[in-house]
């Protein structure tokens, strides 16, 4: 699986990240990334210790009298409760879905596959893909907006693009996040495949297609709505406000 | 009333007894909490342990940096203050996820210390992995999980930063610790979006090349 991810985030996103400028949207689908990619996880435990470190060096700021023994009163406090919480979280992680991405009728070889949706996206479905409610953009292109707490303007949602589907060509007022979880499309970049993501800025115009025989499904996060080039797209996007 | 840990340390005995029992990693019991324990230790004795004698050290050693970190985000002197006991709350709660093998002390509260700062002071919320989903994808490659398990100390990440340049190590600090965006360092700075990229691209090969 890792050594099958050939795009990974900009080394400015995985700052980004690391040091918390990244919320939302964006962040449910870098969590998704590094939940596929080991190495892209190394490298956010390298840049949180340099946060670590920093953080250790500062000499800090004396905390008021009491606060120590405010902290301890609270502490019991949470004792009590403690131990009832700690059954609910328990049973909440056990209760969550079994999502298998594989689909029964795809020719694919199953290297190109996610075995299981990790966590936070797992818990925003409430079935798996061949289940769930997808609504049509487009021919051949259908989405299900997620659920995702996001101050920004842009959306999170999941795209499914039937086989040889091209996408409009489009550029970006803001910037774009994709994730792929299933299939594989190709643009002016590359190819990109269940694990990679596309890490696009405001520069790039671009026209995926969907290019295996069976549908390719992403996770697509924006901070800003997409610009579509083209008269019809212009005027579909008037209607669905993508 | 003052905190007394001596107090506290022989009462839960047989209940330390057991916990130890059933962890590999054998703590021994009433270890004497000091100046000389590490806050690995001091994190994995609360999580084990449930002590609270060591948990009062850590917030000895912890508390003035975790203001200084709120502080530095914008945050006033009473939620400074709220903030400084909801982190250190947060790692007793939290403690049983730390792993000393990934992760400094320091570098884990600062994380628990950046989520509260996005949570509280800019009112966001992120989403994470949960590190204990198995379903999360491992390393084949032993060589990178080392990389990965060799977590840096901090007074090797101190040395490195000491090897940048000023304007380098000022690019860093406003990013890893104020936690600004490239953008926003940019201008703070008044220098090109451009040279926040380039001067953190030479600063973080750099740290690289001292800490590897």
């Amino acid at each position: 699986m890792t050594k099958d991810i050939h795009h990974h985030p900009t080394e400015e996103t995985l700052i980004a990240y690391a040091n918390g400028n990244i919320t939302g949207g964006y962040s449910l689908l870098l969590a998704t990334h590094l939940a596929f990619c080991p190495q892209c996880r190394a490298e956010i435990q390298r840049l949180e210790n340099i946060g670590g470190a920093v953080f250790a060096q500062d000499e800090g700021i004396t905390v008021s009298e009491g606060a120590l023994e405010n902290v301890m009163s609270k502490l019991d406090a949470l004792e009590m409760t403690s131990s009832t919480q700690a059954n609910t979280s328990q049973a909440g992680a056990s209760s969550g879905k079994y999502l298998s991405l594989n689909s029964p009728k795809s020719g694919e070889p199953s290297a190109e596959q996610i075995p299981e949706l990790p966590l936070p996206l797992r818990d925003m479905l409430p079935t798996d893909f061949n289940n769930l409610q997808w609504r049509t953009l487009a021919p051949g292109i259908k989405h299900y907006p997620l659920p995702v707490d996001d101050h920004h303007k842009g959306t999170t949602r999941l795209l499914k693009i039937a086989p040889g589907t091209c996408l409009p060509e489009h550029d970006h007022h803001g910037s774009e996040l994709t994730l792929v979880l299933k299939g594989a499309y190709s643009d002016e970049i590359g190819r990109f495949k269940a694990g990679d993501i596309a890490d696009i800025n405001e520069d790039i115009r671009h026209q995926p297609i969907a290019d295996t025989h069976e549908d390719c499904i992403c996770l697509i996060a924006t901070d800003a709505p997409l610009k579509f080039t083209g008269l019809v797209p212009r005027m579909l996007q008037s209607f669905i406000g993508i | 009333m003052p905190y007394k840990p001596t107090d506290k340390r022989n009462e839960k005995g047989s209940e330390v007894d057991t916990l130890a029992l059933a962890t590999e990693k054998k703590k021994d019991v009433n270890v004497a909490i000091d100046d000389g324990i590490t806050s690995e230790d001091l994190i994995v004795i609360i999580a084990q342990e449930r002590r609270k004698d060591a948990f009062a050290e850590l917030f000895v050693r912890f508390a003035p940096k975790i203001k200084a970190f709120m502080y530095k985000s914008g945050a006033d002197e009473t939620t400074c203050e709220e903030l400084v006991q909801e982190t250190m709350l947060q790692v007793w709660r939290k403690a049983d996820r730390y792993n000393p093998e990934k992760a400094a002390a320091s570098t884990w509260i600062m994380t628990v210390c950046r989520n509260l700062r996005i949570d509280r002071i800019r009112k966001l919320k992120r989403y994470e992995i949960d590190v204990n989903d198995p379903t999360l994808v491992t390393q084949e490659s032993p060589d990178t999980e080392a990389i990965v398990a060799g977590h840096q100390k901090d007074e090797e990440v101190r040395k490195a930063m000491e090897s940048l340049s000023v304007d380098q190590r000022k690019v860093v600090m406003l990013s890893f610790y104020e936690g600004l965006a490239h953008r926003e360092i940019a201008e703070k700075l008044d220098i090109p979006l451009g040279t926040v990229k380039s001067r953190m691209r030479l600063a973080l090969q750099k740290m690289r090349s001292v800490l590897e």
